[in-house]
């Protein structure tokens, strides 16, 4: 019975934890601070959908939603390479800004509004994920795999290249490495994560319209990379749980119907914010950004 | 080995290089030595390729020919055997002195597939090589320790290492022992001295006088963004349109 | 006490305070097994863009409720509603809607938006939750056997719009002006394909936007007679206040959404002569009693989703009343209900949606 609940909760948990290393792996470890990540969490949501719906297997959505979503995050590289801190920012949620656009009024590939609605639950060697206990074990292998894979690129040489990046891109170009190159990979692997957080997002929840990949839903993403500690995979598993279950509590407190929405907001923001004053760096940070 | 002709930049109306050529003996030290604001920086800024020129053309000996190496970008300056050491510290600070040091040695680590399956593993060589360098300079024990962690003096010890690890033919040291105490002033002399014993050419830029003309066996004055005087060391001592260019700054 | 271990005990603290407010809310149950209430859970948008519409239905339910308990509840026990925020986030819908059901037991639901609704279809078929839903999705009743809709469709007032302008004002030559999300979307392909005259033009605006001039340009151009405004809120008023600074002097005609206290205070004056179908009917007798009311205990004047939220309520007390607890008995109750008389008039409910008297009114 409870466990419905719970399993819900665990399944929040292992999407946003893949679309959270994605993020940490452009803005904690390669420096580059994404403020457009949502648009590649929307592609892979939105191809993996469009497949689906036209009866391709899961797996390849799945994987394609990734792969499109890597090419967006290799062609946003391109104009966005000679810029940097805030412009970067800039640029980058106005890529997320005009991948929104697309959604809404590209209608009659996404149907706009309205949404794609009835996306199908996934299907794998045969077995049907369609009961969330399953579903929970199919995410939950994938979050392993996602953060296995991460872990790897960043505690290997590469890994270290990217935080070179970060900390000074001039000096890395200097030992003779080539920047362009690194910061367009990083920012390709991060859209692939994104996208396959996207895939999951889109054949769990079964309906998605435009109105779930706006700027705002970056907002807790952002936070859980900050406040698990920039450059922190470790960090970010924690974030992510202590995220997703805090507001969870909140519903069994009785607040009067008039203020219930409200009131509970205003606790969740108040107890990150108590977090980030007792910690600025976040759980396990010990990047300062210059 | 590096041959600058008639290189000029200005930024706005201000003549930062104007018309500077000079050249570069393999296997010597050369000191490039003038007034705040003379352009000397700006010079390594160029031949570094950070900075585009104007005008002018940068020569460097590769084999036994002569490559053009105006405007390239810095990543193959640096890969073509071009080692740089700037004025400012440009340590990766938060990383430690050992991962610093790893990214000088080769290029491999930017090869993203190589990596992530595994086949670039960091070899007893390569460890071994940075704990001699380490050794050499007296901070066998700084290795795990976060660069943001370091003293000013210790910082610039570890940045002329890095300079130094990276594969190169020439070097390229920016002030390097600005700031820095006398005991690490000696060693740092001792350094480049072995250096040159080795066969290697560098060219340095310095304000500390003694160093320079203790150091070197060539020294290249400039003044206003031209060269206006090179020598032996004990010439240039001597050289009225120096001493005239110090006194009037 | 190290950094992982007082991070790792804070998670296990947070996990216990769920798994402790699960255990209460199990204990609570069978305490009151003597005392036992009607559960109904609401899951409305009470925070983000449309905390606005959440506010007016949670509203309208809780005065339902009140209203219901006072006269002595559903043969004797009261009703208990619990209101959930979705925050227009289809995620938090779900972790509502399973808490709601699976901890609260609740027997039936209501609530709005439809990116909130959709993704719960499945869970609300699968759990037999009886459910009335203010939403405007074109599929959402799709293979659904529990589920109502309780929003005058798109179709219905077009319906009665187009009859009204094609007859009375004899007009036929019509333009549309659609906001950008599924609401005017579906609103427009409803017009094109119920009204017999020449549709001139179709332009879409932004329902965030503050210019219009460029449609305004195009529309003018093709001289319409009347203009079908499909979409509701501030743009939608500062759209009709542009057309008539522009001098075009079509009638302006619209959804019930044009006649909203937003859009009315941006279109300013130009708002009058606006013509529009009305569920809402301020000269009948029972509308004119639950404003008073509403304004009474609130202190402010209702919104359709006021009503809407009074009447679903209204409706699943009445079917729960009628056949007790059974899903199945309810869902028969409510699919075959005639004459209902609601806080707007009298409704019917046929193919699992709620149709309701419309009216065509004007904006004076």
């Amino acid at each position: 019975m409870i466990s419905g609940y719970f399993i819900h909760l665990l399944i929040l948990i292992g999407i946003y934890f893949i679309l959270a290393i994605s993020l940490q792996l452009a803005v904690g470890f390669a420096g580059l601070l994404n403020l457009g990540h949502i648009a590649f969490f929307c592609i892979g949501a939105y191809t993996s959908a469009l497949l689906a719906l036209n009866n391709f297997p899961f797996w390849l959505c799945f994987l394609l939603a990734g792969i499109v979503a890597m090419l967006f995050g290799f062609l946003l590289s391109i104009p966005t390479s000679k810029l940097k801190g805030d412009y970067l920012a800039l640029a980058t949620m106005g890529f997320s800004f005009v991948i929104y656009a697309v959604a809404l009024n590209w209608t009659s590939l996404t149907r706009g509004p309205l949404g794609l609605p009835g996306i199908p639950k996934p299907t794998l060697f045969g077995i049907s994920f369609s009961d969330n206990f399953s579903f929970l074990i199919l995410i939950a292998i994938i979050a392993l795999i996602s953060y296995l894979i991460v872990k790897k690129i960043t505690t290997s040489p590469f890994g270290k290249v990217l935080e070179a990046v970060r900390d000074d891109e001039l000096a890395t170009k200097v030992l003779g490495k080539n920047t362009f190159k690194i910061k367009t990979y990083a920012l390709g692997i991060s859209a692939f994560f994104a996208g396959i957080a996207g895939s999951l997002y889109a054949h769990y929840i079964t309906f998605i319209d435009p109105s779930s990949f706006t700027l705002l839903q970056l907002i807790p993403v952002l936070c859980i990379v900050i406040i698990g500690g920039l450059a922190s995979l470790k960090g970010t598993i924690l974030a992510t749980i202590i995220l997703v279950l805090l507001p969870e509590p909140l519903r069994f407190i009785g607040f009067p119907s008039s203020i219930v929405g409200p009131a509970r907001q205003m606790i969740y923001a108040l107890i990150l914010l108590l977090i980030l004053l007792y910690k600025p760096k976040g759980f396990y940070g010990k990047v300062e950004l210059e | 080995m590096l041959k600058c002709v008639n290189l000029k930049k200005y930024f706005g109306g201000i003549k930062a290089v104007d018309g500077c050529s000079f050249e570069v003996k393999e296997n010597t030290i050369t000191a490039l030595i003038g007034p705040n604001g003379s352009g000397k920086t700006t010079i390594f800024n160029l031949i570094s390729g950070i900075l585009k020129t104007d005008s002018g053309k940068i020569y460097f000996k590769i084999n036994s020919d002569y490559l053009e190496i105006t405007n390239l970008a810095p990543e193959k300056i640096s890969n073509l055997g071009i080692s740089r050491l700037f004025q400012q510290s440009r340590l990766f600070s938060n990383l430690t002195v050992k991962e610093n040091l790893l990214l000088a040695l080769d290029n491999e680590d930017t090869k993203f597939w190589k990596n992530l399956l595994g086949f670039n593993k960091i070899n007893k060589e390569k460890e071994e090589k940075i704990k001699e360098m380490l050794n050499l300079v007296g901070m066998e024990k700084f290795e795990d320790k976060l660069v943001r962690e370091l003293s000013y003096g210790q910082k610039r010890l570890i940045e002329l290492v890095r300079t130094i690890l990276n594969p190169h033919k020439f070097l390229m040291l920016d002030e390097p022992v600005a700031g820095v105490n006398p005991k690490l002033r000696e060693k740092i002399e001792e350094i480049l001295l072995k250096l040159k014993n080795q066969g290697e050419t560098i060219l340095l830029i310095e304000h500390d006088m003694n160093f320079t003309l203790k150091v070197s066996d060539w020294v290249i004055v400039m003044e206003k963004g031209k060269v206006i005087a090179e020598g032996k060391p004990e010439e240039i001592k001597t050289n009225p349109k120096v001493l005239d260019a110090y006194l009037g700054e | 006490m190290n950094k992982t271990t007082k991070i790792i005990l804070l998670v296990i603290f947070i996990v216990i305070i769920i798994l402790a407010g699960i255990w209460y809310g199990e204990i609570k149950k069978s305490k009151e097994k003597g005392k036992e209430t009607i559960k109904i859970g609401a899951i409305l948008p009470l925070t983000g863009n449309a905390a606005k519409k959440g506010e007016y239905e949670a509203q309208g339910a809780l005065m339902a409720v009140e209203e219901i308990n006072s006269q002595g509840g559903i043969k004797g026990k009261k009703i208990e509603l619990l209101i959930e925020d979705s925050g227009t986030d289809p995620k938090k819908g779900i972790s509502a809607f399973r808490k709601l059901v699976e901890i609260d037991k609740v027997s039936c639901l209501i609530g709005g938006l439809s990116s909130v609704g959709m993704p719960l279809k499945d869970l609300i078929e699968e759990n037999k939750i009886p459910t009335i839903w203010v939403s405007a999705h074109p599929d959402f009743l799709t293979g659904t056997k529990y589920i109502f809709r309780n929003l005058p469709t798109s179709a219905q007032f077009v319906e009665a719009l187009s009859n009204f302008i094609y007859q009375e004002f004899k007009l036929s030559k019509i333009g549309i002006l659609y906001m950008n999300d599924d609401y005017g979307v579906s609103l427009k392909d409803e017009f094109e394909k119920i009204f017999p005259g020449t549709i001139l033009f179709k332009e879409q605006y932004d329902k965030d936007g503050k210019d219009f001039r460029t449609q305004i340009i195009k529309a003018k151009e093709k001289n319409p007679e009347v203009i079908f405004i499909a979409g509701y809120g501030t743009a939608t008023g500062i759209l009709i206040k542009q057309l008539r600074e522009m001098e075009v002097d079509a009638q302006l005609c619209g959804p019930i959404g044009i006649a909203q206290v937003d859009t009315k205070k941006s279109a300013g004056l130009a708002i009058k002569g606006v013509i529009y179908p009305e569920f809402i009917d301020n000269s009948k007798e029972e509308v004119k009693k639950f404003k008073e009311k509403y304004m009474a205990k609130y202190g402010q004047e209702p919104g359709v989703d006021s009503f809407l939220g009074y009447n679903s309520i209204k409706l699943l007390a009445y079917a729960i009343e009628k056949s007790g607890l059974d899903p199945d008995l309810i869902v028969d109750t409510l699919s075959n209900l005639r004459n209902f008389k609601s806080a707007s008039g009298m409704l019917n409910i046929k193919n699992k949606e709620v149709r309701y008297e419309i009216t065509i009114k004007k904006i004076e």
